[in-house]
């Protein structure tokens, strides 16, 4: 959309390439009869959400950029700046090929260069110009999202079979990719409308996992690499599982009774007789009576990755549950951890209350208290207690990540080591732990006060 | 993740693209131009600084409490994308009337995702962006008005004030009114560029060689902080790395490796401060830990145990000093790199750096292989750890873990006022406070877990197990 001039854009450095900015942009395709490749370059992705920088470079047989026109960052804002056209003069009989790569500008160095895994990456060899102008194309496919090329073997990933092949740029015409439509990229609907106190997430497709903020040291539970997931339709309680609701289960004999509240256990929130927390989160059950506690609803534990897309606000894929703000302690129940019980808070407890405001409170709030909000009124995804999913534990990069590129509906069966999964942060968990992407691991099924439940139903 | 990329938004007042062959009516066309950095200019010359590239522009037209009436958002990361240019038009049956811009150009992977109105946008940090207001004139019947804006490196960080209604030009006019007169240009001004001409950004050579055992860190301008770990620190020994500061580091020498036991055994005698403590079995239980033992043994283990008086005298009985924060971060970061650890951007975790040698508070179990502090350079690249080492872009050894260093800084907020200035470009800062005890660290140490080896970490310490020593010389001409 910036406006060009396209005279000197074209002019190539003395005996250099250059890769001239779009004919695209401001007034037509250019009339300049030298020997060049006009390039379009289209994609089926989902665009800004895989990719808004495209990094252009004309490859020499060994692998190198032979001169510094020969690469070119373009800023791809979303699906009406594709696709992109752009003019390469033919350097005369040398052998050149072509790479193009798209991916997000938060994936990226310094210099520009895609950092991350989720680039999509394609090269080819440029045909002969002849001496007039020959037309390229050349097609990103979403589906190879995350399968590098090869430049020095000139090899690109096969949109069929995922594999490395030779694929040669197409000088045919074809009709170019339509951003968006991958199908896999397509929203699905939910059937039908979710029971009360649940919100519909519609099926999509969403990057799981963070390459920017990898802080987590346990190894198993960094969220990289990030991986394509496609998700189907599902509904999720708006809230976490409450003291109130469990008593309804437990009083009709379908699940036991959590832990209770009591002076050794001050900050479990389950109390014998209903009493003033019945709105609050109950906690202090192990993933084994959470199961059956979702289970006696009908329902069952969220995966990992539908946790993760329902707290990011599916393909918006916020930091956080309620957006980008980047203050926890702001928004939700985390940092106000304390382990001996006496109500008051901590002073070493990394969230404070605002000057002048009244204290923080220790221990898990009421569902209904929350700023810890999601676009769809899911609550206390940050904080207040983590949950339960039903994954079991295992890396991103490891046997439950196996397979086609896109990961469809995964959920991880084997576990990989001893350990069970949470998801969101708690009351006492650092403020980074309200992080959409952020994976907790509990060394043992153990009735936490720090974690509860939010079941999920397929729809 | 997804960081939003630069879009159109929904925008009357800007259109893009002016035509420069229209027949000639009342028309305002403003030309946006820099001598900052663009991604291309860093990529093809690594000598010049990434801290002072920018590679999104946002354009503001505000109203007169100056809201945001409209905006837009341009992506500039190539040099032929400079300058830009676009045109004002009227709203609908509307006159064009004197218009203020608020024009922002800054690096997409530094702002953060946020709403105007409710259109996603990308909010700069003002300490990382080129900040200009500007009153565009309304123009008479028939006038062209062409006007150009150039966004000039040397107002890097510093933000307008809407208080004293003033933005930043260049380095001679820091503050001028908004109202200030802007160059008017001829048809064709907008192909010229100025981009990547600023010599801010250029790394600055040693002026003289390195001894042995020593490192040249080129100087240079580096960020001080970082977006990627802000809401990771505890507040009492880590920091947070929030605000990001743009700092000028004159070059400089610095240790390749910490000060081992077996540099510092000869120096010990000469010290008026405390000795460090020995290592033994008896006393305090961290003592064991303790690297100084008359065993030659010891000799290749870096000292650890030292107070910061004794750091200090160390290293002025070196012949140097302490570093400050801004030096360690420079030569840590890689320069204006910005590299996530010293090494690179990827951790490939025990084999990477000397930590996690320590059993677990909560579980009898250590991160990582052995206990212990472990002797220095222990963690060259290696084909066994896919080439990586705790190696840093100039040669500087062990940074990132084996022990936290001291620095001669206090540790303070980066928003503090032993700064300097709260805006613009730091030069050599310094943040010393009278009387304050609480003493910057840098780097991890070999009981922390490896991402404790983070580039941009920042801490606080006293004498430990874990704290040693690295020194810094002068490097700039005298």
């Amino acid at each position: 959309m910036r406006c060009r001039n396209r005279v000197a854009l074209l002019v190539a450095l003395t005996s250099s390439l250059v890769i001239a900015a779009g004919s695209m942009s401001c007034g037509g395709a250019t009339a300049d009869a030298r020997a060049q490749w006009v390039i379009e370059v289209s994609t089926d992705a989902p665009v800004p959400q895989l990719g808004d920088r495209l990094l252009v470079e004309l490859v020499a047989p060994d692998g190198t950029t032979p001169c510094p026109g020969c690469r070119r960052l373009f800023g791809m804002s979303g699906p009406s700046a594709w696709p992109l056209s752009f003019g390469v003069p033919d350097p005369s009989g040398a052998e050149l090929r072509l790479r193009v790569r798209l991916f997000r500008a938060d994936h990226s160095d310094v210099g520009g260069a895609p950092t991350g895994a989720l680039a999509i990456d394609a090269i080819g060899a440029l045909p002969a110009t002849a001496g007039g102008v020959r037309r390229v194309s050349v097609m990103l496919y979403a589906i190879c999202t995350g399968v590098a090329a090869d430049p020095i073997h000139s090899l690109t990933c096969d949109p069929q079979t995922g594999a490395l092949v030779a694929r040669p740029l197409d000088d045919t015409v074809k009709s170019a990719l339509v951003p968006g439509s991958f199908t896999l990229a397509q929203a699905t609907p939910c059937a039908h409308a979710p029971r009360e106190g649940m919100a519909c997430i519609e099926g999509g497709l969403f990057a799981r996992g963070d390459s920017v903020r990898v802080i987590d040291e346990e190894i198993t539970t960094q969220a990289i690499p990030e991986r394509l997931v496609r998700l189907s339709p599902f509904a999720l309680d708006r809230d976490e599982l409450t003291v109130g609701v469990m008593r309804a289960l437990v009083a009709a004999g379908r699940v036991e009774r959590p832990r209770i509240r009591s002076g050794s256990s001050p900050a479990c929130t389950y109390t014998e007789q209903a009493g003033e927390l019945e709105e609050h989160p109950v906690n202090c059950i192990t993933r084994d009576a959470a199961k059956r506690a979702c289970a006696a609803r009908g329902l069952r534990l969220p995966t990992e990755a539908e946790w993760e897309f329902a707290a990011g606000d599916r393909d918006r894929e916020n930091r956080y549950p309620w957006g980008a703000d980047p203050d926890p302690c702001r928004y939700a129940i985390v940092g106000r951890g304390r382990t001996d019980g006496e109500g008051a808070l901590d002073p070493s407890s990394v969230c404070r209350a605002v000057p002048g405001a009244a204290p923080l409170a220790w221990g898990p709030r009421p569902e209904r208290e929350s700023d810890d909000t999601t676009a769809l009124g899911l609550r206390h995804m940050g904080g207040n207690v983590s949950e339960w999913v039903a994954d079991e534990v295992a890396s991103y990069g490891g046997h439950c990540s196996d397979g086609p590129r896109v990961l469809v509906d995964p959920r991880c069966d084997v576990a990989e080591e001893r350990g069970v999964l949470v998801r969101g942060g708690s009351w006492s968990a650092q403020p980074f732990f309200a992080e959409t992407t952020h994976r907790g691991m509990y060394g043992d099924d153990i009735d936490s006060p720090f974690v509860g439940v939010r079941c999920a139903e397929s729809l | 993740m997804l960081t939003r990329g630069i879009g159109v938004a929904g925008l009357a007042a800007i259109a893009a693209c002016a035509s420069t062959s229209a027949p000639p009516r009342r028309q305002v066309l403003v030309v946006i131009d820099t001598d900052a950095l663009s991604p291309e200019d860093v990529a093809r010359d690594p000598e010049l600084s990434g801290a002072l590239t920018v590679d999104s522009v946002r354009v503001d037209v505000l109203d007169e409490k100056d809201g945001v009436r409209v905006f837009r958002e341009f992506s500039a990361v190539s040099r032929l994308d400079w300058p830009f240019s676009f045109e004002l038009r009227p709203p609908e049956r509307g006159e064009l009337l004197p218009t203020t811009l608020r024009v922002r150009a800054f690096r997409a992977r530094d702002a953060q995702a946020a709403l105007e109105g409710t259109q996603p946008t990308l909010a700069p940090m003002p300490e990382l962006a080129l900040d200009r207001v500007v009153v565009i004139p309304a123009p008479a019947p028939e006038e062209v008005i062409r006007l150009r804006i150039d966004l000039n490196a040397e107002c890097m960080g510093t933000p307008t004030s809407f208080r004293d209604r003033t933005s930043c030009v260049d380095g001679e006019h820091p503050m001028l009114p908004f109202a200030a007169a802007l160059p008017r240009v001829g048809v064709g001004a907008e192909t010229t560029s100025r981009v990547g001409t600023t010599a801010l950004g250029r790394a600055v050579p040693c002026a003289r060689p390195a001894a042995p055992g020593r490192v040249c860190i080129p100087g240079g301008l580096s960020v001080l902080g970082s977006a990627q770990l802000a809401g990771t620190e505890d507040g009492i020994v880590s920091l947070s790395p929030l605000p990001m500061r743009l700092v000028r580091v004159a070059p400089f020498l610095m240790d390749e490796t910490e000060l081992t036991v077996g540099a510092a055994r000869p120096l010990l005698a000469g010290l008026h401060s405390e000795q460090p403590v020995q290592r033994s079995g008896a006393g305090l239980e961290a003592s064991k830990y303790c690297t100084l033992e008359s065993a030659p043994l010891a000799d290749l283990l870096p000292l650890n145990c030292v107070g910061d008086a004794t750091a200090r005298e160390l290293c002025a009985l070196r012949g140097g000093t302490l570093p400050t924060e801004a030096q360690w971060n420079h030569a840590a970061t890689g320069r204006g790199e910005g590299r996530r650890y010293p090494w690179g951007d990827r951790n490939n975790g025990c084999c990477n750096v000397s930590a996690g040698r320590l059993n677990s508070f909560f579980a009898n179990q250590r991160l990582c292989q052995g206990e212990g502090v472990e002797p220095v350079g222990s963690h060259l690249p290696s084909s066994t750890c896919q080439g990586q080492g705790d190696v840093s872009r100039d040669g500087v050894v062990d940074l990132g873990g084996s022990l936290a260093e001291v620095l001669s800084d206090n540790a303070r907020p980066l928003d503090d006022a032993c700064w300097g200035p709260r805006f613009g470009i730091l030069v050599d800062p310094t943040c010393v406070v009278p009387g304050s005890i609480s003493i910057a660290t840098r780097g991890g140490d070999w009981a922390a877990g490896t991402f404790n080896a983070a580039a941009a970490q920042r801490g606080a310490g006293v004498r430990s197990v874990g704290r040693g020593v690295r020194c810094v010389y002068r490097g700039a001409a005298e």
